[in-house]
């Protein structure tokens, strides 16, 4: 679903992402760790197209994201780290407005409303939406119109224990859907439960990719996230 | 492609109805039009006909209007992208410069929308007291305005694509405005002065330049196209010097502001 081919950014002489490649095979849950500044979204960036790799290229679904992202982008669903939505918009406005940006149907719209506990909110302005809202509105539009791709950078960040669990079983339900999903996150034991793979950046550099089974077998995932990430 | 770029046009029109700037704008044509109507030049209370109008108020106009497109414009790429809210509009735009053409479309539609509530109910104001002598003059008038409007909202997107930031956008845009409306016409003026000799003045042949120069502002095009729209007489300007030309040359103003917008854009690590 995603190949990430020697790709390397490097902003105002500075290396930020150093020739890293991957795979991301399609049905699968790809967790993507590093700590603060290996260069996680900057590489969640490129594979969106907002920026251009400096060297290298990143396929998603066979098309060059930066050439031929128009083939793509309608089966992709995005959450960024820090969402902001438009404040003047209500969350049903919003909504509606992602789903005609991606020309998909309006109708799952309320399902998924009521499904993260914000069909009470529907005609409220998002501007007046606490963090965790805001969080939760965010993964609702990135879950609109059964994406092909799923990317979520830090999915749970804000969430109160019953949206993460919210949020693990519609990751698992979207697996079950065929959906890829590639997520970022900082919660490893989340990280442990639901992804199939994961690969590890530490400064710029992919430091470890394998499956999350094969990386426990002897220890956490805490620990080989230690073990690679130590400075 | 319309898919994308409606939406963000609707969006962009929408913002602005709900946050009251397309009431607000109307409520300032109108009282802008129908005050200067009433006392004209002198102070003294009476209505002037529509014709009469349109001179009166159309250098208020030339200061406000590019004003309005100005600040209608300069956030709308630089402070979506400081915010945050450009990631998922780019995310889900199958090409960027549908991005800045639905922000151009949506945003002029607000000028024009406040343009048509605003001057339609002052000309009816107008209208009913000084008779409806020289509308058709008013409604050239309101296209021009339009126009004004929509070259300086293009400018201020390209402005807003340029800079990185809010504020820097907003910096730009003061200096334009100041260099468009008020330096310009000092540095022409000085230019004139200093080449061209009082015999010359008396025989009122301008050199070429000076018209040429007009071209290259789009409120000293707006001015002249007034000009000519409210006098008789323009026996002494150049062949290349007309209503049809000026019009022209806002609208290569407008495209080549979306234009390089665009490309500048595209190219933009978001």
């Amino acid at each position: 679903m995603i190949e990430v081919r020697n790709f390397t950014k490097i902003y105002d002489g500075v290396k930020v992402v150093d020739n890293i490649s991957f795979n991301v095979r399609k049905g699968e849950i790809f967790g993507f760790l590093g700590p603060n500044g290996a260069g996680k979204s900057t590489t969640i960036k490129a594979m969106l197209g907002l920026i251009y790799p400096s060297s290298g290229e990143i396929k998603v679904n066979g098309f060059d994201i930066t050439r031929e992202g128009k083939h793509i982008r309608k089966h992709i669903g995005y959450l960024p780290e820090n969402i902001t939505f438009y404040d003047n918009l209500t969350a049903l406005q919003t909504l509606y407005f992602y789903s005609d940006m991606r020309s998909i149907p309006r109708d799952n719209c309320w399902s998924l409303l009521e499904e993260f506990e914000l069909r009470e909110f529907a005609n409220k302005k998002v501007g007046t939406f606490s963090k965790g809202m805001a969080r939760r509105l965010g993964l609702v539009q990135a879950f609109l119109g059964k994406p092909k791709l799923v990317i979520l950078d830090e999915p749970t960040v804000g969430l109160d224990p019953s949206g993460l669990i919210k949020v693990r079983e519609k990751i698992k339900s979207l697996k079950k859907s065929g959906t890829t999903v590639f997520l970022s996150s900082h919660i490893l034991s989340e990280v442990q439960k639901v992804c199939d793979r994961v690969g590890i950046m530490n400064k710029g550099l992919l430091v470890a990719v394998d499956a999350v089974a094969n990386l426990t077998k002897e220890t956490s995932l805490e620990e080989v996230f230690m073990k690679y990430t130590r400075r | 492609m319309y898919d994308i770029i409606l939406p963000i046009a609707k969006k962009e029109f929408l913002d602005n109805v709900r946050n009251k700037w397309v009431i607000l704008l109307s409520l300032l044509f109108i009282i802008l039009t129908c005050v200067t109507s009433y006392f004209g030049s002198t102070g003294k209370p009476g209505w002037h006909a529509l014709h009469d109008t349109i001179r009166l108020i159309a250098s208020p106009i030339n200061l406000l209007i590019p004003i309005i497109g100005l600040m209608l414009g300069y956030a709308t790429i630089a402070g979506e992208r400081e915010k945050g809210s450009l990631h998922l509009l780019t995310v889900y735009s199958p090409v960027r410069s549908q991005i800045i053409i639905g922000k151009f479309i949506g945003l002029a539609t607000v000028l024009l929308t406040a343009m048509l509530i605003g001057f339609s109910m002052s000309g009816i104001i107008i209208g009913l007291n000084a008779g409806w002598t020289g509308w058709p003059s008013y409604l050239l008038f309101v296209i021009e305005s339009f126009l004004l409007g929509c070259t300086f909202l293009s400018i201020s997107i390209l402005l807003s694509s340029f800079f990185k930031t809010r504020s820097k956008a907003m910096g730009a845009t003061i200096f334009i405005w100041f260099l468009f409306t008020i330096i310009w016409s000092m540095i022409i003026a000085g230019l004139l002065l200093a080449t061209f000799s009082m015999e010359d003045s008396l025989g009122e042949t301008l050199p070429h330049w000076f018209y040429i120069s007009d071209f290259f502002n789009p409120s000293r095009i707006f001015s002249s196209t007034i000009l000519m729209i409210t006098s008789t007489s323009h026996n002494q300007l150049p062949w290349y010097y007309n209503i049809y030309s000026l019009n022209l040359a806002t609208f290569v103003w407008i495209t080549v502001c979306i234009v390089l917008s665009t490309i500048i854009f595209k190219k933009m690590d978001i």
